[in-house]
């Protein structure tokens, strides 16, 4: 999606946190060594090309921001604040980052405000992939989100 | 938040809920300055300040982990 946009002068980054859903595969991090093995290991499996950012082990910047595990903020010059959300949904990204960049380019001809608003949005839960997901660190991780499962 | 806190190693929902609510009382909100902090470039192993990523344009931060 940001590929759209590249020539807006967008970017994205992923800011790597504590592990969400620590498990047998994926431990949570004791040391940075273990949080840039599991950040190697997740840039592979997934394929990400975007610039990926680790936090340091205290989560300084994930604390900060808010310490959610999957959220998604919008940060022009000066630091300025254009959108954040509690979790990470492409369509209502989209839709902010398409009214952020019309906001800024329309500011330069007409006698434009700032104003902060609010909404409430909505994102897909899928838990069959989510299981799945968290299949990927353990047994552990399943049974820490869903409870004691069969054969338990 | 002592360290071991924030680095749970068993993840309890129960613990989800405050979080919740304290990302929507946290006074870093669109039309306020995001703070900087150093991180880490995975490739490269580089510091990178978060205030350069924002100093050409937008920038979009996704957090999250492989878990």
């Amino acid at each position: 999606m940001v590929g759209r946009y590249a020539d807006r002068a967008v970017r994205s980054v992923f800011l790597y946190t504590r592990e969400a859903h620590p498990g047998e595969s994926y431990r949570q991090h004791t040391t940075m060594d273990d949080k840039r093995h599991h950040a190697r290991a997740f840039q592979e499996h997934e394929a990400i090309e975007r610039q990926i950012l680790l936090d340091d082990v205290e989560g300084t910047a994930h604390r900060a921001y808010g310490m959610l595990p999957n959220m998604t903020w919008i940060i022009g010059r000066g630091g300025v604040v254009y959108y954040r959300a509690a979790w990470t949904d492409v369509r209502d990204l989209e839709a902010a980052l398409i009214d952020s960049i019309d906001g800024l380019e329309r500011r330069g001809s007409e006698p434009l405000a700032p104003f902060h608003s609010e909404r409430l949005s909505w994102r897909v839960r899928d838990m069959e992939s989510f299981r799945r997901q968290l299949a990927v660190s353990g047994p552990q991780a399943i049974t820490d989100f869903f409870g004691p499962q069969d054969g338990d | 938040m002592i360290p071991e806190d924030y680095n749970y190693s068993v993840f309890v929902m129960e613990r989800e809920a405050p979080v919740i609510q304290a990302f929507a009382e946290n006074p870093i909100r669109p039309g306020t300055r995001a703070p900087s902090f150093a991180l880490e470039d995975l490739d490269s192993g580089n510091t990178v300040e978060m205030k350069n990523l924002w100093r050409a344009g937008l920038v979009i931060i996704e957090f999250g982990s492989f878990t």
